[in-house]
């Protein structure tokens, strides 16, 4: 039984320009599964949906259509002390460290609050250990140098820290990490990915991490499932070594041949192969959603939506040239 | 190799009583891209905006400091022109600057083609001259003047606002462009038609680029040489090639490491420690707390930038003969 099941998901966004309603699906249609202490890596640009899904994951959205399962639970059908569970089990690492902190607030208030609030030590004393474990869990060392630093005191990297201190300290099952290293230096991401990765590792925990860089995603491992989103939509769905070698669907392979490489040889070899903007999801086109940039767009791309169907047992393409 | 067409000599900047860049001497060689790397806080931007003039009041300029500007045949020394000089003759007609953050750089209660008239007017330009100018650049840049000129920033997307500001910054003709993290929060796809666009524009008005980036795939891709910065000093200045096919300096190596390679599936490796604190900057070599090669000599004294071969400037002692 997969941890985290999301299934036919449809989030509606709806907007006004004027006096007119529009609305479009943020995400269209899209299945996750994340098994127990897995990682799945979620990727696509800006726009594709792929916050909207994690979110939903964690009941920080409601989906216009579709089900969410924990632990084969519908989240919907929760009573209270299954919901708290729930909520307990599933955290979140936000995107920008500098905005998801609260600026008058401690980082031992930021972590104590969290503790008192699930009421999870029995007094103080229980409470502090738990906190200086997180915090030299996560790379904050010693933790009484930051215990009674404000967020403005801190550097980037040791503010993405203390967000990552505050989604283990519950010890949850699932963390969803949305784009958690976009904001630091390269030479911090990798070290940031490695505290998330060993810190998970440590207590088996299923991570969702989102991101628009496919080079991060091989710290995980060449195993890691990898879900490609493209306006609201998953086009493309396999391990992430095969991604990279084998890929398939030609967003995936305009993405593979546009990463930035750190090689003054590899310039000659780049090539564009889609032009243009995403369109606006406001306008998507009919059919494929790619079908307006995509180079090998055939007559029935314009007209019929493709499946996500598989081509191998864990290979799964939504394109309708294979 | 061709003419020199700008130079700093000893170019030292203080916040206060902080010293942020040190000793920076470099040349830029007419129509080659000259990348300045470096992490965050290490001094990349100050430097170029000492180029420019723009920096903020409380900064600092040490008097020995020299920025040499080659017209023709005279040589200039920018820091000893006069504020209103500067900003008549120099400024945007022969230094311009794609400014960071591409997402607020523009003004977002006035349309596009008021921003060109203000410009324009700045510089005692008609009107009609300035937007016909104005036009012809939008075309160069990809852009449909028609469409754009009347638009608002909050109706473009991110990679059309870049486009806009590098529009901006050739309007007046400049022969030195400096770009500050031209492609950071840009999508990988928009990212790489950025870059192709910055080769065309370059060929085609025979620029000279000066990159400000902590991206180290971007120098790869852009590059013709290379300075590596850390503590506000340079600690590397070479072509491209030697800076990532024979690194010398052991922070270099560092940088590079951090970055992960394309279908490499292993651990990230981090340069240990964390970014250099200025207020409490060791006596002798600035990079000592990190360097897995500290010697007794690094502790004592600061080592100078030494060519060590031809065209390869490091900071170091480990390559000095003594």
């Amino acid at each position: 039984m997969p941890l985290i099941e999301a299934k036919d998901i449809i989030v509606r966004f709806s907007i006004r320009r004027g006096w007119r309603r529009s609305s479009f699906n943020a995400v269209d249609n899209v299945d996750l599964e994340i098994e127990q202490g897995t990682i799945v890596g979620l990727l696509g640009e800006s726009g594709s949906g792929k916050t909207t899904l994690g979110k939903v994951t964690l009941d920080l959205i409601k989906p216009t259509k579709g089900v969410v399962k924990f632990m084969g639970k519908n989240i919907m059908e929760m009573n209270k002390e299954e919901y708290m569970r729930y909520r307990i089990n599933a955290q979140y690492i936000p995107q920008d460290p500098y905005a998801s902190l609260h600026p008058f607030k401690k980082v031992r208030d930021i972590l104590q609050e969290i503790v008192k609030y699930h009421r999870l030590a029995n007094n103080d004393k229980e409470a502090l250990e738990m906190i200086l474990d997180t915090m030299s869990k996560v790379g904050l060392n010693p933790p009484e140098k930051y215990f009674d630093k404000y967020p403005f005191q801190l550097s980037g990297g040791e503010r993405q820290r203390v967000s990552i201190a505050r989604a283990l300290i519950l010890k949850p099952m699932y963390i969803v990490a949305d784009e958690p290293v976009t904001m630091l230096d390269a030479s911090l991401k990798g070290a940031i990915v490695n505290t998330i990765k060993n810190a998970i590792a440590t207590i088996g925990i299923s991570l969702l991490f989102i991101t628009h860089e496919i080079t991060l995603l091989q710290y995980f491992g060449s195993q890691t499932n990898v879900l490609v989103m493209y306006l609201g939509k998953v086009v493309e769905q396999a391990p992430l070594k095969e991604l990279l070698h084998n890929p398939l669907h030609p967003y995936t392979q305009a993405l593979a041949s546009a990463i930035p490489v750190a090689d003054p040889k590899a310039r000659t070899t780049r090539k564009l192969l889609l032009r243009g903007a995403p369109p606006s999801p406001l306008n998507k086109p009919p059919g494929c959603v790619l079908s307006d940039r995509c180079p090998f767009a055939i007559e029935k791309c314009r007209r019929e939506q493709p499946i996500l169907k598989a081509i191998s047992p864990n290979h799964l393409i939504a394109c309708h040239l294979y | 190799m061709s003419e020199v067409l700008l130079s700093t000599k000893n170019l030292s900047v203080s916040y206060y009583n902080t010293k942020v860049v040190s000793n920076a001497s470099f040349n830029i060689y007419k129509g080659e891209t000259y990348a300045l790397v470096g992490e965050s806080g290490c001094g990349k931007s100050t430097i170029a905006s000492s180029i420019m003039r723009t920096l903020p009041e409380i900064a600092h300029i040490n008097p020995d400091s020299q920025i040499v500007y080659h017209m023709g045949a005279s040589a200039i020394d920018l820091l000893k022109v006069p504020e209103n000089e500067f900003s008549r003759r120099f400024r945007w007609k022969e230094i311009a600057m794609v400014p960071q953050g591409a997402l607020n750089a523009l003004n977002p209660t006035i349309r596009i083609r008021d921003h060109f008239i203000e410009t324009a007017k700045a510089h005692d330009l008609e009107k009609e001259e300035a937007l016909e100018r104005a036009w012809k650049l939008l075309e160069a840049v990809k852009l449909d003047p028609q469409r754009v000129l009347n638009l608002y920033p909050i109706e473009m997307s991110g990679g059309m606002k870049q486009r806009v500001l590098i529009t901006m910054a050739l309007f007046l003709n400049p022969k030195l462009v400096l770009l500050d993290e031209p492609t950071t929060a840009l999508d990988v796809l928009t990212q790489r038609e950025i870059l192709i666009l910055l080769g065309e524009l370059k060929a085609k008005y025979s620029l000279t680029y000066m990159l400000i980036t902590h991206d180290i795939a971007l120098v790869a891709d852009l590059a013709d040489r290379v300075a590596v910065i850390y503590a506000g000093r340079i600690v590397e200045d070479s072509s491209v090639d030697n800076i990532f096919y024979d690194p010398k300096h052991p922070y270099t190596i560092g940088l590079l490491r951090a970055v992960p390679k394309l279908g490499e599936f292993k651990e990230p490796e981090v340069i240990p420690g964390s970014t250099p604190d200025y207020k409490r900057l060791p006596p002798g070599c600035k990079f000592i707390p990190r360097c897995p090669f500290a010697m007794d000599i690094c502790r004592k004294e600061e080592p100078p930038l030494v060519e060590i071969d031809k065209g390869h400037f490091v900071a170091c002692w480990l390559y000095m003969k003594r």
